[in-house]
């Protein structure tokens, strides 16, 4: 299943090795979705995003004048993209800033000198790093404002958490190390363990495990902590079957995170954003070769 | 608000995992009784296959007959469900909420890793190397994390930043005795040398403190066997 359309219709996020210049993206692009207004582009003074809700002004009541919030990522990483869905989701305001990994903006550099990794969310200057952490925290700072992420209920909060830490342990360790496997012993090691994830996230979805009934999207009817934690994966699942020759997903044996893909690619919040699996593919090959002449 | 009559809580452990004692030490905090089993790792019971499907690890831990999995989001479940009960495990704050999240984060994902590799590495290069780079987290530890009047990375209690670099305060000076060379001195690093100390003697941790001598045996048969196995 292929994501086209809407996303290659925008201005396109900054690509690979080039430098981040002002000139390459549409200064103060404006984007309506849903009820908020997503800010793409870099740089230019542009009055603070607004908060716009079925509740009109109160919201932005809740949400200052001057608060502002940036993300720094890049297009093509999935954990990048699991803070910008949050704050779609929860229709918040933000300005994305796309990274140039070869060329790491001063920005960047002063905001996460620790573990000098992407993304970085700066919310009125103070400085949250870690997708899952940024997470909790757009869900705990702006728990007034839009939908909650992490469900109410405290043991699901707990199974939320559980499920979000094995996606990051399980399925994307063990996809990397498939991906950059270099001996066919350990591609077929990781392979297994990154195969196992999928079908262990697959039976969350039938909800088989607590006799629940089928659900649309992991966090019950409506998206959630786990659907946003794994949808930035879902391009990198789409392509591995060109990348790396396996067959992760299939009408057999992964009905349900099929059709959820599909689902959670149409939701507002996602579908602007999510990343075409063509050019992620692309900048991955090149991105191995480069790695492999090196070696 | 009084729990303690609708509940039972049973964890399910090994006498010498560190991830079992950071959630000792966590109801701990709350002061919660616990039924505690004892899990032979060999020989895993089918109660704990039951209740971790997923890793088959320790610890568990069983609330009201529902299994909560994995260290880390057991010690925050414990925090929301004990909360305003016993001492506080993650700040109010939301901004110090995300930083406690991420420098507990530090410790499993930048900071143990080498320091496994070191334990578990030959003298030589390779253990050289793993030292450092052990020694480079430790300098971002003792330079970020300021304790300033603090007793603790908590405040003036134990927090989930104490809890997650916990079981180093015990393990680092075994591994140090064990392989003859230090990796934090009182010199180098004053300020984690002396938490170190003082979380040890914590009212939540003192005497829920694994058996040294035991666990002192253990780990050096652990190094004989990597330094075999290499």
């Amino acid at each position: 299943m292929a994501l086209h359309g809407l996303a290659s219709a925008l201005p396109r996020p900054i690509g690979f090795g080039q430098s981040t210049s002002l000139d390459k993206v549409r200064p103060g692009a404006l984007l309506r979705f849903g009820s908020s207004r997503l800010l793409l582009g870099v740089g230019s003074p542009l009055p603070p995003p607004r908060i716009r809700t079925a509740a009109g002004t109160r919201s932005e009541q809740l949400l200052a004048a001057e608060d502002e919030l940036k993300v720094l990522g890049t297009w093509r990483s999935p954990f990048a993209l699991r803070v910008r869905l949050a704050l779609n989701f929860k229709g918040l305001g933000y300005e994305y800033l796309e990274e140039d990994l070869d060329n790491r903006s001063d920005l960047l550099l002063q905001s996460n000198p620790v573990t000098k990794k992407l993304p970085v969310l700066i919310h009125n200057g103070v400085l949250i790093c870690e997708s899952l952490v940024i997470l909790e925290y757009i869900d705990e700072k702006f728990a007034a404002i839009g939908p909650s992420l992490l469900p109410a209920d405290i043991y699901e909060r707990a199974m939320a958490r559980f499920w979000a830490t094995y996606i990051d342990s399980k399925l994307v360790a063990q996809w990397l190390k498939m991906f950059r496997a270099n001996t066919d012993k350990e591609k077929a090691e990781a392979t297994r363990e990154t195969i196992e994830a999928v079908e262990k996230l697959e039976g969350l979805l039938s909800g088989s495990a607590e006799g629940q009934s089928k659900k649309p999207f992991f966090g019950g009817d409506d998206a959630g902590y786990i659907d946003v934690v794994l949808a930035g994966m879902i391009a990198w699942m789409q392509g591995t079957k060109e990348l790396c020759g396996v067959e992760l997903l299939d009408a057999a044996r992964t009905p349900l995170l099929l059709d959820w893909m599909e689902r959670f690619a149409e939701l507002d919040a996602a579908k602007l954003i999510m990343p075409d699996v063509g050019n992620l593919v692309q900048f991955a090959k090149v991105k191995r070769a480069k790695m492999m002449n090196q070696n | 608000m009084d729990h303690q009559q609708e509940e039972k809580v049973q964890l399910f452990g090994m006498w010498a995992s560190p991830y079992v004692y950071k959630v000792k030490w966590a109801l701990s905090i709350k002061g919660m009784e616990y039924e505690y089993v004892e899990e032979d790792l060999g020989n895993k019971s089918g109660q704990l296959l039951e209740h971790n499907p997923v890793h088959k690890k320790v610890p568990v831990l069983v609330y009201n007959g529902r299994p909560v999995a994995e260290s880390d989001v057991i010690v925050q479940f414990i925090d929301d469900v004990w909360k305003g009960q016993g001492g506080r495990i993650l700040p109010e704050d939301p901004h110090e909420r995300a930083m406690a999240r991420f420098w507990a984060r530090f410790v499993p994902d930048k900071l143990s890793p080498p320091i496994w590799k070191w334990f578990t590495t030959a003298g030589g290069e390779e253990q050289e190397a793993a030292r450092e780079a052990a020694v480079e987290h430790l300098r971002v530890l003792e330079a970020e994390l300021n304790l300033g009047s603090n007793e603790f990375f908590g405040g003036d209690s134990v927090g989930l930043v104490d809890l997650s670099l916990g079981a180093l305060a015990y393990v680092i000076p075994m591994y140090e005795e064990i392989i003859g060379a230090r990796l934090i001195t009182e010199e180098m690093f004053p300020s984690l040398y002396a938490w170190m100390g003082r979380f040890l003697a914590a009212p939540p941790v003192k005497d829920h403190l694994p058996p040294m001598e035991e666990l002192k045996l253990r780990f050096r048969a652990i190094r004989e066997y990597f330094l075999k196995n290499a």
